[in-house]
């Protein structure tokens, strides 16, 4: 009797990575939150809620050194620039408020009359208005994620004006020429080296992904080996 | 110049220089041997090495299947909300189509602290995550939280009746949990930016869209 025993590599490999992978994204969909999927190979992010994408970032060029990540999930530990730091408190008794009640003291009124024409008031209110909010241009163009396990994304986005040349020789000098002598250090200490980094052209892709990536929240990293991609796919 | 090179101080540092270079160097050298290794590990990370018989394979197809079928039925049924606090738009969408992009306002993120000891702070955001609409309302009236007395440095008044506010969350109210709504708006110039205290403030033509379109238990997922 033939015991037909077959490697699993090429084809088959594929059935048992897509076994996983699927095994994986289900846990993540039946969870009532947002989710991550970051595809290296793509160069893609996608923010998934229930199996479905919500929203996708493509980034305009993407690297990564070090140990491989397993297809399971992770989740955000940190980030290097803290939401809460970047807040307004309220001062009650502070002049942005009064600028807001003033506002507010309009809506009112407008409420009271019933019949306000909400535009032509927006007109005759003073130009002076300044909203004090937390908003997509206040968060940071860089920064980094700390992911469970010690993997590091480093998120980039163009630098403008004179930061240019300096920046980008900064990022060079540490990528190139600090990073290896990591590497040595996390090889004989036998401690976890994974850095991902990912550059945006439009800075306020790189933003707008700071805001949606939360603390807590989960993702799966999708490995950059080009064979099998359509087992990753759902 | 020969004289330089007699100098021993020179010469001295010359060659630490050299040592330090060729060390440093050498440790570059390793550092990208090991991360070759890693990358060509990386790249072939999906290949496991273990061995299944034919059998094994096809009850795992099958396992993939069942899988891929329960995750799909996980997505939305009909239709559903989808909230961008970043950019303060809303789409509603229909299996995986926007059939309504609108410009909205979300939680300004402001953090207001009652002052006199009393410790209680509020933080605007408009809470992320997945929910659903648990209740309708035509007429909405607004029954003012502490919070809103408190930031206008006003005195918590002790009758319900004088929180009561009508007219300003416009023509409906869809809640969503924990006194957040999906609400109309008089402040329309503040559309598309984060001016809220947590509540989604839409427009009235895309208020009046939205409304009709969803229903209770229509799932709202806000990021």
């Amino acid at each position: 009797m033939f015991l037909i025993l077959q490697p699993v590599s090429g084809v088959n490999a594929g059935i048992v990575e897509r076994n996983s992978f699927l095994t994986e994204m289900l846990s993540l969909a039946e969870k009532p939150r947002s989710y991550f999927l970051i595809d290296l190979a793509e160069g893609k992010m996608m923010l998934m809620a229930r199996g479905i994408s919500i929203r996708e970032w493509t980034f305009d060029n993407i690297r990564f050194m070090g140990q491989p990540l397993p297809v399971k999930p992770f989740f955000l530990e940190s980030k290097s620039v803290q939401l809460s730091s970047l807040r307004n408190n309220i001062d009650i008794d502070g002049p942005e408020v009064k600028e807001v009640s003033t506002d507010d003291a309009e809506a009112k009124k407008k409420a009271d009359n019933k019949k306000s024409d909400s535009k032509e008031a927006d007109n005759k209110k003073g130009k002076k208005f300044e909203l004090i909010a937390l908003e997509l241009d206040d968060m940071p163009g860089n920064y980094q994620l700390f992911l469970n396990g010690g993997t590091i994304i480093n998120v980039r986005s163009q630098a403008e004006g004179s930061e240019t040349f300096l920046k980008k020789a900064g990022y060079m000098l540490k990528w190139y020429a600090y990073y290896p002598l990591l590497a040595i250090s996390s090889y004989y200490h036998k401690t976890k080296f994974t850095k991902i980094d990912m550059f945006f052209k439009d800075k306020t892709e790189a933003q707008a992904l700071f805001w949606a990536f939360t603390e807590e929240t989960e993702c799966i990293l999708l490995p950059p080996g080009t064979e099998n991609r359509e087992d990753f796919q759902l | 110049m020969k004289a330089i090179f007699n100098n021993k101080i020179f010469l001295a540092f010359l060659i630490i220089a050299g040592a330090a270079l060729i060390v440093f160097l050498s440790a570059e050298g390793m550092g990208y041997y090991i991360l070759a290794r890693e990358k060509a590990a990386w790249l072939k990370s999906n290949a496991s090495t273990a061995t299944l018989e034919e059998k094994e394979l096809k009850e795992l197809e099958k396992k993939n299947e069942k899988l891929l079928q329960k995750i799909k039925k996980l997505a939305p049924k009909g239709v559903y909300l989808i909230v961008d606090t970043a950019k303060n738009r809303l789409y509603l969408n229909k299996d995986n189509e926007t059939l309504r992009q609108a410009v909205i306002s979300t939680g300004n993120g402001n953090v207001l602290t009652e002052p006199g000891g009393k410790n209680r702070t509020w933080t605007f955001d408009t809470p992320r995550g997945e929910f659903s609409i648990k209740y309708k309302l035509k007429d909405p009236t607004w029954l003012k939280p502490d919070w809103a007395f408190i930031e206008e440095g006003e005195d918590i008044p002790k009758q319900v009746g004088d929180r009561v506010e009508e007219d300003v969350l416009g023509e409906y109210a869809m809640g969503f949990g924990n006194g957040y709504f999906l609400h109309g708006t008089l402040y329309t110039r503040l559309l598309g930016r984060n001016a809220t205290h947590g509540c989604v403030r839409l427009g009235d033509e895309d208020l009046e869209v939205v409304n009709k379109a969803s229903s209770v238990g229509t799932k709202i997922f806000i990021y």
